[in-house]
């Protein structure tokens, strides 16, 4: 899908229900991944997804804050207005497995708020509604301010937190 | 009296509050998250869906949505579904379960319920091994994977082609998704449900834990650029002719559908009257 395919995002409460849905959709993959890592004892790594879940809840919360009192339109999952080449939905989280380090896991976040911060900033942009663009700028510093605080994370691993995590009974053993 | 309209729920109240002990990565997430997108995009109330599984790690999903579940025997996941919609018309019967449930073990009940063309809909969650017993190859695994230590020169048997058995069997409904496309994925589920007949959707979902190289689907799956046809010999040309990763509604043709009429009550006494010789 092109860039031009995406539906336009027309005002104010378009733009806040599709900014809810997709940090409501970062904050339940963290989660998951957060739940599944502990499961599998792969605590650090679990550590910083958990880290990133609490990132999304913050910005749910501000964004609904910005949402009381207005009627957000409802819409399907394949209308989502993403305007970015890639699809956050479809983002490198899904390349996680039990051994992930936590610098991978952090790195891969990375990747999705970047995605994320090219969505508000190319509706800043694009917009030319002021209220619309007002708050995309504001969510795209706001997610600037994130990506820096998962940068900090990421440079302060020890240097053990790069490598990716060792399984001594592998599940697949080649004859 | 003013009728009670009860607010349209979000995807995220169809979840139970069990959490998933799939791996990290598993494809069944994304499944999961589709399914309660659908239902709540569809706004079918909860007491109205029964979810029904067989045996293996995509089969434990009833678990994980708050609908009315049956976690069933292995295989054996489209007879109870069939046997529910035929009993109550009235909900929405979805079947779910893994590629060695439906078609290895319970690959003659696939066959039969493509035919038999009930109004439910049932999602493959295919990921070509069998993850809950430790990776063995499954019916659609290819036959030069090695990395089984029962079949450590493959399989050597050529892969089942479920679309094609499916089209082969009567089914009027024929998708495949892939669980890292969620979004996607919900739009197959919702016209998969309201499609009055038999819907059957393999989704390509990875095995990060036994098939860690199924993480280069993500680049490899693509959405159809054909429009769906309702021509079932159209359909078998793409279908055998396809990549395998091409994804969207293969094949789409109204055809009657069976509903067996319901008798008009039954008490457990004159249900046992029946079984009296």
């Amino acid at each position: 899908m092109n860039a031009s395919d995406f539906p336009t995002i027309s005002n104010k409460a378009d733009f806040l229900a599709n900014a809810e849905i997709m940090v409501q959709e970062s904050l339940e993959q963290y989660g998951q991944l957060a739940d599944s890592m502990e499961l599998h004892n792969n605590t650090e790594t679990a550590v910083q997804f958990r880290v990133l879940e609490s990132m999304e809840k913050q910005q749910l919360e501000w964004i609904e804050q910005q949402s009381s009192g207005i009627d957000l339109p409802e819409i399907a999952p394949w209308d989502f207005a993403w305007h970015c080449e890639d699809d956050p939905t479809k983002s490198n989280l899904s390349d996680m497995d039990y051994l992930v380090s936590p610098a991978r896991a952090l790195s891969a976040a990375l990747y999705n708020e970047y995605h994320s911060e090219e969505f508000y900033r190319e509706v800043a942009e694009q917009s030319s509604d002021p209220a619309v663009k007002d708050l995309a700028s504001e969510l795209a510093e706001r997610q600037l301010k994130q990506i820096e605080l998962l940068k900090q994370r990421l440079r302060a691993l020890p240097k053990e937190g790069h490598e990716a995590i060792e399984d001594m009974d592998p599940p697949n053993i080649p004859e | 009296m003013n009728e009670i309209v009860k607010p349209k729920l979000k995807a995220s109240a169809y979840k139970s509050k069990l959490k998933p002990i799939w791996c990290p990565g598993c494809g069944h997430f994304g499944v999961l998250s589709a399914i309660t997108k659908a239902l709540a995009y569809l706004a079918i109330p909860k007491e109205k869906v029964a979810l029904v599984s067989g045996i293996g790690c995509s089969s434990r999903i009833p678990a994980y949505v708050d609908v009315f579940g049956f976690h069933g025997v292995h295989g054996r996941a489209l007879p109870v579904a069939s046997g529910l919609k035929a009993a109550r018309p009235d909900l929405t019967v979805l079947v779910a379960g893994g590629d060695g449930d439906g078609f290895s073990i319970g690959g003659n009940h696939f066959l039969h319920a493509c035919r038999r063309n009930l109004d439910m809909t049932y999602i493959v969650m295919d990921n070509e091994v069998y993850g809950m017993t430790k990776g063995q190859a499954s019916p659609t695994t290819s036959p030069d994977w090695v990395k089984s230590k029962l079949t450590p020169h493959g399989t050597g048997i050529l892969e089942f082609n479920p679309p094609a058995i499916a089209l082969a069997s009567g089914a009027g409904f024929i998708a495949k998704g892939f669980s890292g496309d969620p979004n996607k994925l919900t739009q197959l589920i919702v016209e998969a449900i309201n499609y009055p007949g038999f819907a059957f959707i393999q989704v390509l979902s990875p095995c990060t834990t036994f098939r860690p190289e199924q993480k280069e689907w993500k680049q490899k799956i693509h959405w159809q650029l054909r429009e769906t046809t309702d021509d079932p010999v159209e359909a078998a040309r793409r279908i055998v002719g396809s990549d395998g990763v091409t994804t969207g509604i293969l094949f789409k043709k109204e055809l009657p559908v069976m509903q067996p009429p319901l008798r008009v009550s039954n008490t457990v006494d004159e249900l046992c009257q029946e079984f009296i010789v």
